[in-house]
Order: C-alpha cells, then sequence, then structure tokens
C-alpha cells in the first residue's frame, strides 16, 4: 500500500491505537500494523517523531516506565488527546461517506 | 552489554551523529530507538531468527538513520528552519564583527613593526585640495605633508574601527547566548535543524571569499586610500578563520561517518525525557 496517505492521517490512527488504553512505541507500532492486517507497514522510527508532535500539540502524555527490566516510554491519551480523536473521526467518517457517495460503491 | 559488532549499537551510533536535536532531546529519541531496536531483536530471536538476522530485520524496518532523521527534521517545521536561519545569520554576523576586531589587532602589530606606512599608506596619486590637506594636518599636526597626515590617520582609523566592531561583536555574542539562555529556561530550545555542515561552509566561503580579495588587494599594494599592510591583516585573519572552520567542517563530517567513535552510553540509555 502506498505510504503517503497512511502519513496523511497516521496521527488519527495513532490517537486510535492509544484510545485503547497506555502503551509503547514498539506495542503502538506493532498494534497499527496487526490492526491494518499488514497495511500500514511504516517505516517503524518515523513513527516516534508522530508520537512527539502529538505530546507538544498536548493530545497525549507519556512517561518511562520500567517493565519486565526494561525502560520504556509509555504514551497515554489526554483529556484532549481524547476529545480530537473524536473530532476526527467524526471529520474522517464524513470525508469517508462523502468519498463513497461519489466514487459509487459501498462498503 | 552489547557484543562486539553489535550492528544496533552501530546504527545508534550513527543516528546519533546524525540527528540535530538538543541534547536532552536527543537523548530521548536514541533511547526510545534503542527500545525499539532491542524489542524487535527478542521478537526475531523467539520468532527462531539468529541474533544477526534479528538486528538486521530490526533496522530494516525501523528505518534507515537518513528516513528516520528526516522525519525528526520534518516535523521541526517552516517555523524552526527560518528560527535556525536567523540564528545562523546572527552568530555569522558576531563571528564577523569579531574577526574585524582581530584584523585592528593585526594591523596595530604591523604599525608597530613595519611602520605607519605600510598600513595606512594612502592611496597613489591622491590629489590634496587645500581644505582637505588643511583638515588632515589640523588632525596630526606632527605631519611632514598632506599625505603623511592623511596615512597617520587612515592607519589608526583601521584599529579604532577594529575595537569598535569587536565590542559590537561582544555585545551580539552576548546576546545570542542570552536568547539561548532565556529560551532554555523557560524549558524551550533553539533547535538548530540545519545541516551541521551549514555554518561551516558558509563561514568557509565568507572567510575564503573575503581573504582573497583582501590577499590580492595587499598584493597591489593597497587600495581604496588602505596600505597594503591593512589588507595583508584583513587576509590574515580572513585565512585562519576560513582554515577553521575548515577543521570544523572535517570534525562534523567525521562525527558523521567515523565507525569507532563510542558516545558515553548515558547519552541515549539514561534519557529521562522532556
Amino acid at each position: 500500500m502506498d505510504r503517503e496517505p497512511v502519513k496523511g492521517h497516521l496521527e488519527l490512527l495513532l490517537l486510535s491505537v492509544l484510545a485503547a488504553g497506555p502503551a509503547h512505541g514498539y506495542a503502538i507500532i506493532s498494534s497499527l500494523r496487526t490492526r491494518s492486517d499488514g497495511a500500514f507497514d511504516l517505516p517503524e522510527g518515523t513513527v516516534y517523531p508522530a508520537l512527539h508532535r502529538l505530546e507538544d500539540a498536548g493530545l497525549l502524555a507519556s512517561s518511562w516506565a520500567q517493565d519486565d527490566g526494561r525502560k520504556r516510554r509509555v504514551y497515554a491519551l489526554t483529556d484532549e488527546g481524547v476529545a480530537a480523536l473524536a473530532a476526527r473521526q467524526t471529520e474522517w467518517r464524513r470525508f469517508a461517506s462523502a468519498v463513497q457517495a461519489v466514487a459509487g460503491w459501498s462498503a | 552489554m552489547t557484543a562486539p559488532g553489535d550492528r544496533i549499537e552501530e546504527y545508534l551510533r550513527t543516528l546519533r551523529a546524525s540527528l540535530r536535536t538538543m541534547p536532552q532531546e536527543t537523548g530521548r529519541i536514541l533511547a526510545e530507538a534503542e527500545n525499539h531496536l532491542r524489542e524487535a531483536v527478542a521478537a526475531g530471536l523467539a520468532a527462531g531468527l539468529t541474533e544477526a538476522e534479528s538486528q538486521e530485520a530490526a533496522i530494516s524496518s525501523f528505518g534507515s538513520v537518513r528516513t528516520v532523521v528526516r522525519a525528526h527534521e520534518k516535523s521541526h517545521g517552516t517555523a524552526a528552519v527560518l528560527v535556525s536561519l536567523v540564528m545562523a545569520a546572527w552568530k555569522l554576523a558576531w563571528t564577523f564583527l569579531l574577526a574585524l576586531g582581530a584584523v585592528g589587532v593585526v594591523a596595530l602589530i604591523f604599525d608597530v613593526t613595519a611602520g605607519q606606512p605600510f598600513v595606512g599608506a594612502s592611496a597613489p596619486r591622491t590629489r590634496f585640495t587645500a581644505a582637505n590637506c588643511s583638515y588632515w594636518m589640523r588632525i596630526n599636526p606632527g605631519a611632514h605633508n598632506c599625505a603623511q597626515a592623511a596615512m597617520l590617520e587612515s592607519s589608526g582609523d583601521i584599529v579604532v574601527d577594529g575595537v569598535a566592531c569587536a565590542l559590537f561583536g561582544l555585545l551580539l555574542f552576548e546576546g545570542y547566548f542570552l536568547v539561548h539562555h532565556f529560551w532554555h529556561r523557560r524549558g524551550r530550545q533553539v533547535r538548530d535543524v540545519l545541516p551541521r555542515a551549514f555554518f561551516p561552509v558558509t563561514a568557509i566561503i565568507m572567510f575564503g571569499a573575503l581573504a582573497l580579495g583582501c590577499g590580492l588587494a595587499a598584493a597591489v599594494k593597497g587600495a581604496r586610500g588602505a596600505g597594503p599592510g591593512e589588507w595583508l591583516s584583513g587576509a590574515i585573519v580572513c585565512t585562519v578563520l576560513a582554515v577553521a572552520y575548515v577543521l570544523r567542517l572535517r570534525q562534523v563530517s567525521f562525527l558523521r561517518h567515523a565507525p569507532g567513535r563510542r558516545p558515553g552510553r548515558a547519552g541515549w540509555a539514561s534519557g529521562k525525557g522532556r
């Protein structure tokens, strides 16, 4: 699958993955790949800048956590992040149904 | 502990040398990258791959250093690039002004060792009118004639102008570091998102061209009312600076490519976040 469209929606995808609960980078990326059935297969290292951007925007919060002797940065949605996710999901649904209506096929 | 020839270690070392971020942010990026890669290697081993294959697969999935660095740079946006350009121009301005101060010092040394006519000789075939001759003689009453008075004045001017430029340069230098300090105290960073080689290359071009121009002017025994010593002072200072920035550029390239350079583990393993 072409990576460019995925990059355009990466923030929505990351917020959606984190809606299931706090997770560290590796788990977020694995979940993204698994839930998309391998379709969203970005270079994993490029996902971290997006996570940092979301944190800078106040949509995510992160902290270091010790787990299995391994130190990991765990990300979680903030209240603002939850609201932003809801808004973006609504926007995306509207966009997807408009594309669907114009393209003339149904899911 | 990392085994000799550990590809993850090698990858992180290259990533560290390539990132254009502040130390704290670099520490976090590297810590996350290391955790991610080690986790991916463990998953590869659990799936039956060898250590080498697991490392290869982990790095391949993570993306090349270039790709990862570009992703971090893109996340800075246009504003960060503009801020970096302004800060680079600011740095270049105080470097240039301090260099003019150094030119004044070298000119003063020439004044003392080679004599003022070497530094402040007036341009050949200069014609003095009665009005400007009396002006020069009034400023330098000890001079024997107008040409000598003008020469003495210009040889002193280069030193005084150099001191003035150096003082202004010091003010800009102070302001430059105050801005960094102010942003840092507010918990923000003035990120330099330009390529590492940007400033050294710009300085080499600027000081190299100035050294060449001053050298040529000195070779034709002075120009525009200045003696060869004044131009030679400029050529010496600009050459020293151009060479210093060539060495800096080599250092930057070495940091980027040196395979044997081992950064402190604390650099990426103990990042505490922002």
